[in-house]
């Protein structure tokens, strides 16, 4: 006897694995399984995935305001393989959404949930609300501006429910608003709570799956007695009978299944790869100009309170999405026919197609939805810089345009005649170079310093222009726009542009003012569609970032500095 | 008979054929998740921190031969939080040359102190003793103090709080 088999007889007879391997690898299945029968083994294979890239994930992440954010960007930016281990994780929760509804679709149009696998079928759909819950609370956990506005669309959806909305709402929130009781309420829900819950569900899905075993394909006009009894029997010799004339399960149907993950996982890892996830700008409460939009598989929900007037918006909100549930929960129940060909069925599958073709017109219309508000990504560096000058308190000492501590000079007033070398030294050290100063060495790191400097540069209207820059707005800007007092009145007085716009949204508006306002009458000036080059662009974006309300108007010297 | 036996080589080739669609399927999805998920684990044996440099004062600040302890705050990195924490060195000057030693005795980690009756470094915990130069003269500890890389910049003195191990 070989040793394999040994070992093989060694675990048998302590825990019955012939028998196990019987009933799950070599049981039989009906012929002419196709390869749509194998998303339910791709939906089992990336909720492995994400748990597995979840768990790893987990470990650099802190579920708090003040770090999570930071936490998401050190495994995008710096830690080892994080972009491609994030990448799967956010792609792969796409493709569970996708592929879990794709799953759904098929059972129903082959008439799978009918007699006798409703079980199977109510586990399912329970699944697919988790998987959704999943990526509800997990779009939350970056803490970026597309996470945060997001969710509180997503809240407010809730809060619609007639009588107990506001009562969900603030218990999904953890409070009266976003913060940092609905973070780590969304992250134990993500990571600890929807985990165990799927795990249960899964396990029961899988027993019903191998206990009732895999449907077999419908046949057109199926001849089945008029008598449910009967009817019911006859179904189920044929499928004994249809079973046993099948092929075992391993390996006929797995090597499809393990093909069918093989190419969904290379299309997962190809888009981490190519398409790694964003970092996105810190969630920001008081930011207005962003444009709130779901991920793409809530984007219909999203798109359908659209047409709802304000007095029925809980009727598109809540009312039919519950509906919905509720109909697919109950759908083995509300028609208990056993004819399960699709064309025996015209007005279910009628209707799931037309669901189908709604939803994915809503989808798309939501995301070809004009987005309102101009939005422009803040240069990372100013970003950094601001928080780390937050975090320092500097406006203890300084003022922002008027706001703050008197000690040391107004940062966005202050016409420092000091390029970044000064301002490098001044911050390792300022009595060094400026000596008596009061302002305290703080042991800034490099990367902190960089981020201060372009922080600085962008409250000063974005760093030095040429002199030509004057020139060059009053010659191609006044015949539409005044300027301290001077110039045509078909746009906006710019006299105090500075003090709404940071030169980065000017750049952009200047080189296509469509791309921020669709409304805008205003002209493209990049080159060739306009008579500006990049760098003329920039030069007049940083002359009209310093035209302030008060101090830098009328002395717009430039490049001495 | 012959036809028989030749059907169920084949079935029996298709089955072997199967297999092995399928677990190759799983050895390279498995490999392409378990290869990053690796490489990010053990990252922080890829990832080296980044030196700190801090001013611990001017040269002129330490007399010859006389331990001195300095305090200083650093501010530094530890994976996405920038934390500022107070830290502190010994500083010997040895005519030209300056040491700089780890506040913690090698033995199990106490703050040791000077005694300047003797001229050692005197650890409170299991009477480690060490000489102005840091070298053990008595008690457990295994190895000489730890140094601190330290470099002299016009009149600064600048360390790396990175503890060295010597001998």
């Amino acid at each position: 006897m070989s040793a394999r088999r040994a070992l093989a007889d060694w675990f048998d007879e302590r825990l019955g694995t012939r028998a196990i391997n019987q009933a799950l690898f070599a049981r039989k299945i009906p012929g002419g399984v196709g390869w749509i029968y194998t998303l339910g083994s791709v939906s089992l294979f990336l909720f492995v995935l994400q748990a597995a890239t979840g768990s790893f994930l987990a470990m650099n992440y802190a579920p708090t305001p003040d770090h999570a954010f930071d936490s998401v960007r050190f495994v995008t930016e710096e830690a080892p393989m994080g972009a491609i281990v994030r990448g799967l994780h956010v792609w792969g929760a796409s493709a569970m959404v996708l592929v879990v509804a794709l799953h759904m679709l098929r059972t129903f149009l082959t008439g799978s949930y009918k007699y006798p696998r409703e079980a199977t079928w109510v586990t399912g759909i329970l699944l697919l609300l988790v998987v959704l819950g999943f990526g509800f609370t997990g779009y939350l956990l970056p803490w970026n501006e597309k996470a945060y506005w997001a969710t509180q669309v997503g809240t407010t959806i809730a809060e619609q429910a007639p009588f107990v909305g506001p009562s969900i709402a603030r218990v999904l929130r953890g409070g009266d608003e976003l913060g940092a009781q609905t973070l780590t309420r969304f992250y134990a829900l993500h990571v600890l709570l929807l985990p165990a819950v799927i795990l249960l569900l899964v396990g029961f899905h899988l027993f019903a799956v191998v206990r009732q075993g895999i449907s077999a394909p419908p046949t057109r006009r199926e001849d089945l007695p008029a008598d449910t009894t009967a009817a019911r029997r006859t179904v189920r010799e044929r499928y004994q009978a249809q079973k046993e004339a099948g092929a075992s399960f391993y390996p006929y149907s797995l090597a499809k299944d393990a093909m069918a993950v093989l190419l969904v996982f290379a299309i997962v890892a190809a888009l981490a790869w190519w398409y790694p996830p964003e970092v996105g700008d810190i969630a920001d409460p008081t930011e207005a100009s962003f444009n709130p939009r779901p991920e793409w598989y809530f984007l219909f929900l999203f798109q359908l309170l659209k047409y709802f007037p304000g007095y029925l918006e809980s009727v598109a909100a809540v009312v039919l999405p519950s509906l919905a549930v509720l109909v697919l929960l109950a759908l083995p129940f509300l028609d208990p026919r056993l004819r399960r060909h699709p064309l025996d069925r015209p007005v279910a599958t009628g209707m799931s197609l037309a669901a189908v073709v709604a939803l994915a017109w809503l989808t798309v219309a939501g995301a070809r939805s004009p987005q309102v508000s101009p939005y422009v990504a803040r240069p990372r560096q100013v970003e950094d810089g601001m928080r780390i000058a937050r975090g320092l308190h500097c406006e203890h000492c300084h003022s922002v345009r008027g706001q703050g501590g008197l000690v040391g000079p107004d940062l966005a007033l202050a016409k420092s005649a000091h390029d970044d070398e000064w301002m490098r030294a001044h911050f390792q050290n300022p009595q060094a170079v400026v000596p008596g100063s009061v302002m305290p060495a703080m042991g800034l790191l490099d990367s902190e310093i960089d981020g201060l400097i372009a922080y600085v540069d962008e409250l000063r209207g974005g760093g030095p222009y040429s002199e030509q820059a004057a020139r060059l707005t009053r010659r191609y800007c006044s015949e539409c726009h005044r300027i301290a007092g001077r110039g045509g009145d078909k746009g906006a007085d710019l006299s105090a542009i500075g003090d709404a716009r940071t030169r980065s949204f000017i750049h952009r508006y200047i080189e296509d003012p469509k791309s921020l306002l669709t409304n805008s009458r205003m002209p493209a000036f990049l080159a060739p569609e306009g008579p500006l080059t990049h760098a003329q662009i920039e030069d007049i974006a940083r002359y009209l970032a310093a035209q302030r309300s008060t101090a830098s108007r009328g002395e717009p010297s430039g490049d001495g500095n | 008979m012959s036809q028989v036996s030749a059907g169920s080589e084949v079935v029996a080739s298709r089955r072997q054929w199967l297999s092995r669609c399928f677990w190759s399927a799983v050895a390279l999805v498995t490999a392409g998740i378990v290869g990053p998920l690796t490489g990010y684990f053990v990252g922080p044996l890829l990832r080296r921190r980044a030196d700190t440099r801090v001013r611990l004062g001017a040269v002129s600040d330490f007399t010859a031969d006389r331990p001195q302890r300095v305090e200083f705050v650093l501010r530094q990195r530890d994976g996405w939080v920038t934390e500022e924490g107070r830290h502190a060195a010994w500083v010997v000057r040895r005519g030209a040359e300056i040491l700089v030693f780890d506040p913690r005795c090698t033995h199990l980690g106490c703050a040791y102190h000077w005694h300047a009756e003797t001229s050692q470094f005197l650890c409170p915990c299991h009477d480690g003793l060490y000489d102005l130069e840091g070298r053990v003269v008595g008690g457990p500890p295994p190895r000489p103090l730890d140094t601190y890389a330290a470099t002299v910049e016009g009149s600064d003195l600048l360390v790396v709080p990175t503890p060295r191990r010597r001998g």
